[in-house]
């Protein structure tokens, strides 16, 4: 049985489908969010998501004849979004990111004030830093996880993986951060950082 | 159980029994390793979870279409550029396929252009020696010193003939007169 929210989806499908832009206008904004998170969280700056996002929607609204209706809209535009982003990926092997060269809009869902703002900026530097130490396909597993709540079997149908090879990425891509964080903590901080304003003189 | 048992339970998401969830928080009383790295797995899906949706700078419909219709005009050209490609292909293949056609025609063609350019070299050589020679009996002759004796019998020659000339014309009138 098909809930109203994918019912509306597959009429407006068919309406683009029918040559009605407007249409297609209503499904790239009801995921134009989704679509731009995850290639951010894969990316890491804010231009390159955007590029990736204006793709995806372009690569989408080209093969919308061969979407198939059985399917959640949401995994399929997804997926396409996941595979370009992992294909930049691969062709740029983006390392690093540093977020203060590139702003980002965060729209949280209430208003944190600047202090709370600086907070929030600091939390999105700390996921994009870890995120950065995970593989292309072990990011996009741990994106689609956390932020979107996949199922193993959506994840695996995303990314063409089995399930089980699925469950193997997660843990290994948890292990490894928590890995990575853990010698994070222990490296011994620099000669002269840790210092009060008033001893480093 | 192994020290791997654990660490397999602490990032694994399936539920563990309630022997296996004892086990695990009386090895993480024991194992400080074990016990960061889970503190560690809950902290980062606390973050993960919390964070929040980034959402792209707004006009993102209006950039869209923008870059659709960019990509569109890029992709016509490409097209037209194909086609353009494969037209001229296509006007060699048959104008290949036309020349053989008349390959027999063609063989002589080599031949025909040759006569062509020796009949006009030819014309043009004859014409070039008549206009020389003409040159030299019109403007040449008269400046060489003859004997005026010479001179007076060319006239008279030339005169002679003009009489002859004229004489036999007027017979020729005449009898067509007559008759």
């Amino acid at each position: 049985m098909l809930d109203e929210q994918r019912m509306e989806e597959i009429e407006l499908i068919t309406r683009v489908k029918a040559g009605d832009t407007g249409a297609f206008t209503t499904i790239l904004e009801n995921y134009q969010r989704a679509v731009y998170n995850l290639c951010y969280r894969m990316l890491g700056n804010s231009g390159d998501a955007e590029d990736a996002a204006q793709e995806t929607f372009i690569r989408a609204y080209r093969a919308l004849h061969r979407y198939d209706s059985n399917r959640k809209f949401s995994t399929w535009i997804l997926s396409i979004a996941t595979h370009y982003c992992i294909d930049q990926l691969r062709k740029r092997r983006l390392q690093t990111i540093s977020m203060d060269a590139v702003p980002y809009l965060h729209v949280p869902d209430t208003n944190p004030g600047p202090e709370g703002s600086m907070l929030l900026d600091e939390r999105q530097q700390e996921v994009q830093d870890l995120l950065t130490n995970l593989s292309e396909v072990d990011r996009a597993a741990i994106v689609m996880r956390y932020w979107y709540e996949f199922s193993y079997d959506e994840i695996a149908e995303t990314l063409g993986l089995t399930n089980s090879a699925v469950k193997s990425r997660l843990h290994r891509a948890r292990r490894s951060l928590a890995k990575a964080a853990e010698a994070q903590a222990t490296r011994p901080t620099p000669i002269g950082t840790g210092l009060a304003p008033e001893m480093s003189v | 159980m192994t020290h791997r048992t654990y660490e397999n339970w602490i990032f694994n998401d399936e539920e563990l029994t309630s022997a296996q969830h004892a086990a695990l928080n009386a090895h993480l009383r024991t194992c400080d390793t074990c016990y960061r790295l889970h503190q560690r797995r809950k902290s980062h899906e606390y973050l993960f979870r919390t964070v929040g949706m980034l959402a792209p700078v707004s006009g993102f419909s209006v950039r869209f279409y923008q870059r659709l219709m960019t990509r569109d005009i890029e992709n016509m050209r490409t097209r037209n550029k194909a086609i353009t490609l494969v037209a001229l292909v296509g006007l060699m293949v048959w104008l290949g396929a036309v020349m053989y056609q008349f390959a027999s025609w063609l063989r002589f063609l080599p031949s025909l252009l040759s006569d062509w350019t020796a009949q006009i070299i030819g014309q043009l050589a004859f014409w070039e020696i008549t206009g020389e020679v003409l040159w030299g009996v019109l403007w040449e002759m008269p400046n060489v010193s003859l004997l005026p004796v010479a001179w007076s019998v060319f006239w008279l020659l030339g005169g002679a003939g003009l009489l002859w000339g004229v004489s036999v014309s007027r017979i020729l009138s005449n009898r067509k007169l007559t008759a």
